[in-house]
């Protein structure tokens, strides 16, 4: 890199977005206020939304509608079961994390996971799958119409791959959790990389401030 | 991304003297894998009928040329694939990698949410404790090595996903 001029116009840019991100980090601290500014990993909804209603398919093959997810606290997780690295990994950390919980005597709160892959994910599969990662975990599915409804409503987009030479396809999709609450309202995301001490504590506080509910 | 660099000064020889390298000579090349060390190899333990995991190691390169890395295989599985998770703004893609080039004295670590092996259909079940031989393909000669097969827990995860950002050498 010769050209001083460059060197310089680069020199500015950078510390315009410096100056950017810092007066944009001022303005979410003095703009979010109040006690719950500073959620260690959670995306707080300022209003809890709705959950689209739509009708998907248990585990055990019996019809579950997202309707019926309250009650209690649910964190929803998709993926699909021919997913080797993130899908293992989150399912794993669903667990560790409602141990966790349990242990740190927060409010109960249901592991779900809905399969974006209804074409190889028979019910039967999803629950092996789900049971082998935790036996409490509820496994969801649906038709790609009601799928799509669903991660359109929450928007977490998912895409379906091309098929290899062997048949195999990748689905691509969100990491992130969904935290519904009692009403079966959409009240925080965790987005990656999930860590469990910060979701933890978010989690204590969103389950127990009757504001936040 | 993953390829460990660990002084920035290296990455700067790396970056002038690869150019030099290949114009020069040609391109010198370990063809054996003679030089590479395995360490920490270990796949997923699945439930009962998996049609495929994922397998994790750390491949350092302890010889003075670049060894590449052609493929993997094994008996215990149908095919294996080098794959890559790339987190794209919160959506989970999955990429796959023809050929691992390993510059002399690096390392590149496979681990959850980043590289790693994608090992389709397991001839038998995968049971923790149990072993699993992999084969490492260099341009000349192989590497055969053991993988553990292992359940992970929850904890491990969580502190496994926060490695593919912090140790990539960025310090």
């Amino acid at each position: 890199m010769k050209n001083p001029v460059l060197i310089l116009a680069l020199a500015i840019s950078g510390g315009a977005m410096a100056l950017g991100l810092w007066s944009w980090q001022q303005w979410v601290k003095t703009t979010s206020g109040g006690q719950h500014s500073q959620w260690q990993a959670a995306t707080v909804l300022p209003q809890a939304r709705a959950l689209p209603a739509v009708d998907l398919v248990n585990q055990a093959g019996t019809p579950y509608s997202t309707a019926q997810l309250q009650g209690q606290w649910h964190l929803l997780f998709f993926g699909f079961t021919n997913c080797p690295d993130v899908c293992p990994n989150t399912l794993a950390f669903l667990s560790g994390l409602n141990q966790a919980r349990v242990e740190t005597g927060l409010a109960p709160l249901q592991m779900v996971f809905v399969s974006l892959d209804p074409q190889r994910d028979t019910t039967d599969k999803i629950k092996a799958y789900v049971e082998y990662f935790d036996k409490q975990m509820l496994g969801l599915t649906g038709s790609e119409e009601n799928l799509d409804k669903l991660s359109r409503g929450l928007y977490l987009p998912y895409a379906i791959g091309e098929a290899d030479e062997n048949g195999y396809y990748h689905v691509d999709h969100s990491g992130s959790l969904v935290l519904v609450n009692p009403e079966g309202q959409v009240k925080a995301y965790f987005s990656t990389p999930h860590q469990l001490d910060p979701i933890l504590a978010d989690l204590r506080r969103l389950t127990t401030d009757d504001d936040s509910a | 991304m993953m390829i460990l660099l660990k002084h920035p000064w290296k990455q700067l020889m790396a970056a002038l003297l690869l150019p030099l390298l290949l114009s020069s000579c040609g391109k010198p090349q370990a063809e054996g894998c003679a030089d590479l060390i395995v360490s920490d190899a270990w796949i997923r333990s699945m439930p009962p009928r998996p049609s495929m995991t994922a397998g994790y190691l750390q491949i350092e390169n302890h010889g003075a040329q670049p060894i590449s890395l052609e493929s993997f295989s094994s008996k215990a599985f149908s095919r294996i694939e080098l794959h890559e998770t790339r987190d794209v703004d919160g959506q989970m893609q999955m990429r796959a990698i023809k050929k691992l080039e390993i510059p002399s004295g690096d390392i590149v670590s496979m681990q959850p949410g980043g590289k790693h092996l994608m090992l389709f259909e397991p001839k038998q079940p995968l049971r923790p404790g149990e072993q699993r031989a992999l084969v490492l393909s260099c341009a000349k000669g192989s590497l055969t090595i053991q993988a553990d097969v292992r359940a992970i827990s929850g904890t491990e995860t969580s502190e496994n996903h926060q490695n593919p950002r912090n140790h990539h050498g960025h310090h």
